[in-house]
């Protein structure tokens, strides 16, 4: 994912078939070992 | 005579025992963020929970509130042995009544704001009737980010592929 604005972030996944989707999303601070998940669900049709 | 001197040790302890009485014993606890600084109102609070580690009771619960500090003595300034970074920032406040040193769990989880991305941190310490913790009070440490991620319900194949574009809000705890 690239910056996208103060504390934001972008990116794009591109995929080929139908189907129910999770999407995973991390963060990892090297520096600090600060991390974090969060999970959106998309549906291709 | 012997017999009569351990009866009177046990009555002193007996009598010590009966006249404790519960004393207003005063903390703070702050939820600090691991390379950042103090949870408060602004992420909704850190959920502090207070335990008797002896019985799991919980004595009280309730989440910090306040500003998240001065970002120079937080962030920037060296940092020195009883050195004060906590001055003005959220905490949670209470008073535990208690007649005895009692051993208490504290558990932290923040953000409030956030439950999805709840992290719980905990210390244990003792806590003697009428010893005040206050000042800088007990500050634990909450590792991690709150991320927040979005992206479309749906997408429709074109051309036998579909493009989902996916935003994330990434902050410090």
């Amino acid at each position: 994912m690239n910056y996208a604005g103060p504390s934001t972030f972008q990116g794009e996944v591109t995929v080929s078939k139908n189907g129910d989707y999770e999407i995973i999303v991390y963060s990892y601070d090297p520096q600090t070992g600060n991390t974090g998940v969060d999970k959106v669900n998309v549906k291709v049709n | 005579m012997k017999k009569m001197l351990v009866l009177g040790t046990i009555l002193s302890g007996v009598f010590l025992f009966s006249i404790s009485e519960a004393v207003q014993t005063k903390l703070v606890i702050r939820a600090k963020s691991k390379d950042a600084k103090f949870v408060g109102t602004k992420m909704g609070g850190a959920l502090v929970v207070i335990k008797e580690s002896e019985t799991g009771r919980v004595l009280v619960e309730g989440l910090t509130a306040g500003e998240t500090g001065d970002t120079g003595k937080i962030m920037k300034a060296p940092k020195t042995r009883f050195g004060h970074i906590a001055d003005g920032a959220a905490g949670f406040e209470t008073v535990i009544d208690i007649s005895e040193p009692t051993l208490i769990t504290i558990d932290v989880s923040a953000p409030y704001m956030h439950k999805d991305n709840l992290i719980k941190s905990s210390t244990q310490m003792w806590l003697i009737p009428g010893k005040n913790i206050t000042g800088e009070g007990i500050i634990i440490e909450v590792p991690g980010f709150s991320v927040d991620a979005h992206a479309p319900e749906s997408a429709k194949l074109a051309n036998g592929k579909a493009v989902i574009t996916v935003q994330a809000r990434i902050v410090m705890i």
